[in-house]
């Protein structure tokens, strides 16, 4: 039995830290909610510098971004072998897009992941969130979501992690939900926000993870958006690096609300760049 | 031209080694780096990592698209870059995992820290990559301190089994709001990298003797998402120090990887006697940076 890395993917700002919140929560089964500040899912961080360093025994924050794609491959296998025969399921969160690199290699590597769950929002919500947390105009973090770029890629000062590349927003849809590597289910934020037990519930049994009702509905309790609320604003939530100055992580929790932030030409913008592919998973 | 890195005298023809400084010590030749072919692996290696392998006293790095450096004995260094890199490209990571390399074959201890002197002792900063040890160090400097080396502290016991850190040779490398914030733009030199805002810096003195170490200082940081407070310094008892320093070693899996793990034991255990360890706790932001130094300073002038 060899550890194998389950992905929780995601384009950022889509509820992926809520996701790995009910997911600690049902493993943990334990009589009080986790605490925010102590996830832990997996013994493996692929995108630390710090771990990528060790890994590859060269300052990794001296790489350019596709310089450390082409490493990438190999770190994870490493990092993998490192957390043991016996560790089990490895719960890795991940913001890159779905990428091959130039030699037909996976990024994300081969043979080391047994399934991912993918978690999309609508994209005007995904807006709305990053233009609060990041303290970005809503017409800048429009242009952000419908570029190509490296997320974390810092020339500035020391990263922490690696750039990833994220693709567009509706690149990065397509590349997590077509690959045929690794088998996804994908889950709509606002499916799980509806009726949380019934679509983390499926996602549990995706995973082959067995779970009781009673398990399943204290998990989902202990991850009330209320709860983790009162967590931040009483403990911090150190995840929340890049926030701007006073803005809360764990904000709003809502699906839906763009509809009183963007102007209709902000909407329609968003609309055009990634109609598509909101059509496809019912946004439009 | 002679360079002194990490206490040993080293040439370089035909491989640009930037930020170094100048030296004029006529010294016997003690490591060679030279432009050659390099395999992708070693043949019968007893060790494979992810971009490196390890066969006796050879060790070989391989970064696709960059760069392959074979180390030899201690000696040798051959580098040979990727098809369409500049050989400067390759600089950093010879002065770095090169020479971390060639200071585990030549069974040196070596940390990963940037040292200062004060009051005559040398003060080794150490912490992971980013943690800030450069800047806290160039820090120090404008405090009066003066510098002995950014990344690499090679430290040899001498005849009386005193530890002693040899200047690594190197400049400062510090980010651009570094540099601005400390008022170091005059004497600022080459990125260390192109497209990196993280430049050389040169010292406003090299010192190219040995110096006791008198204090190792791990850095940690301190989250910018929970509470604000000062920079906080905790004495960290010697009984609690050997597996905290065993951490701060240069490139510790290449060295574990040579089979040097009992050498490391009892090399840093030879120390402990001799330093005080310190950890100072603070946020990377550089508002904190003159409060750290200067509380780092007069906890070292503090009597213990």
């Amino acid at each position: 039995m060899t550890a194998a890395i389950v992905w929780l993917a995601s384009y950022p700002k889509s509820g992926n830290t809520w996701l790995r919140i009910l997911l600690s929560n049902l493993l943990a089964q334990a009589e009080q909610p986790i605490n925010i500040n102590q996830i832990s899912l997996a013994g493996l961080f692929p995108v630390s510098i710090q771990q990528m360093s060790e890994a590859t025994l060269i300052d990794a924050a001296l790489l350019r971004p596709n310089e450390a794609d082409l490493l990438r491959p190999s770190v994870i296998a490493a990092l993998l072998t490192g957390v043991g025969r016996e560790a089990g399921d490895q719960f890795v969160k991940v913001h890159d897009a779905y990428r091959f690199l130039p030699d037909g290699t996976p990024l994300l590597g081969r043979d080391v992941a047994r399934a991912a769950l993918y978690i999309l929002r609508d994209p005007r919500d995904v807006v709305v969130s990053a233009s609060r947390l990041y303290g970005l105009s809503v017409d800048r973090a429009i242009d952000v979501i419908n570029k190509d770029r490296y997320l974390r890629y810092r020339v500035d000062r020391a990263g922490t992690q690696v750039p990833q590349r994220l693709l567009d927003w509706s690149g990065h849809v397509r590349s997590w939900t077509r690959q045929s590597d690794v088998p996804v289910h994908v889950l709509r934020y606002e499916d799980l926000l509806a009726d949380t037990v019934a679509a983390f519930g499926k996602a549990v049994e995706f995973l082959g993870l067995s779970s009781s009702p009673d398990a399943l509905a204290t998990a989902v309790r202990h991850a009330d958006f209320k709860e983790l609320s009162r967590q931040e604003g009483e403990l911090g939530f150190r995840e929340n690096v890049d926030r701007a100055a006073g803005s809360r992580f764990f904000r709003a929790g809502r699906a839906g609300g763009w509809v009183d932030v963007l102007t209709p030409a902000q909407a329609a913008a968003i609309e055009a760049a990634h109609g598509e592919v909101m059509a496809a998973y019912g946004y439009l | 031209m002679l360079h002194q890195i990490c206490g040993l005298s080293v040439v370089a023809d035909g491989v640009p080694l930037p930020g170094l400084w100048q030296s004029n010590i006529d010294h016997h030749v003690e490591v060679a780096v030279n432009i050659g072919r390099v395999p992708v692996l070693l043949e019968g290696a007893e060790y494979i990592g992810s971009t490196w392998s390890v066969r006796g006293q050879d060790f070989l790095l391989c970064l696709p698209g960059l760069m392959r450096m074979l180390v030899r004995a201690g000696h040798e260094i051959i580098v040979e870059p990727a098809a369409g890199v500049e050989l400067a490209e390759t600089a950093p990571f010879v002065l770095s995992t090169g020479f971390a390399a060639i200071l585990h074959q030549r069974h040196i201890l070596a940390l990963h820290a940037a040292t200062i002197v004060w009051q005559g002792g040398a003060v080794a900063i150490c912490g992971p990559t980013g943690a800030g040890k450069s800047t806290l160090a160039a820090a120090l400097c404008a405090e009066g301190a003066a510098f002995l080396g950014d990344d690499i502290a090679t430290i040899r016991p001498d005849g009386s089994g005193r530890p002693m850190v040899c200047p690594d040779g190197r400049q400062h490398r510090l980010w651009a709001d570094a540099v601005a914030y400390l008022g170091l733009t005059d004497r600022q030199g080459l990125p260390v990298r192109s497209e990196l805002n993280k430049f050389h810096v040169a010292p406003d003195r090299e010192i190219d003797a040995s110096l006791p170490l008198s204090t190792i200082v791990l850095l940690e940081e301190r989250s910018a998402a929970c509470q604000p407070s000062p920079p906080e310094i905790i004495d960290v008892p010697i009984v609690d120090a050997l597996p905290l320093l065993r951490r701060q070693v240069y490139r510790p899996s290449l060295a574990e990887r040579m089979g040097h793990e009992g050498r490391l034991f009892t090399q840093i255990a030879g120390i402990l006697g001799h330093v005080r360890v310190l950890r100072l706790e603070r946020t990377r932001d550089l508002v904190d940076l003159k409060a750290g130094a200067e509380l780092l300073l007069s906890r070292i002038a503090r009597p213990q």
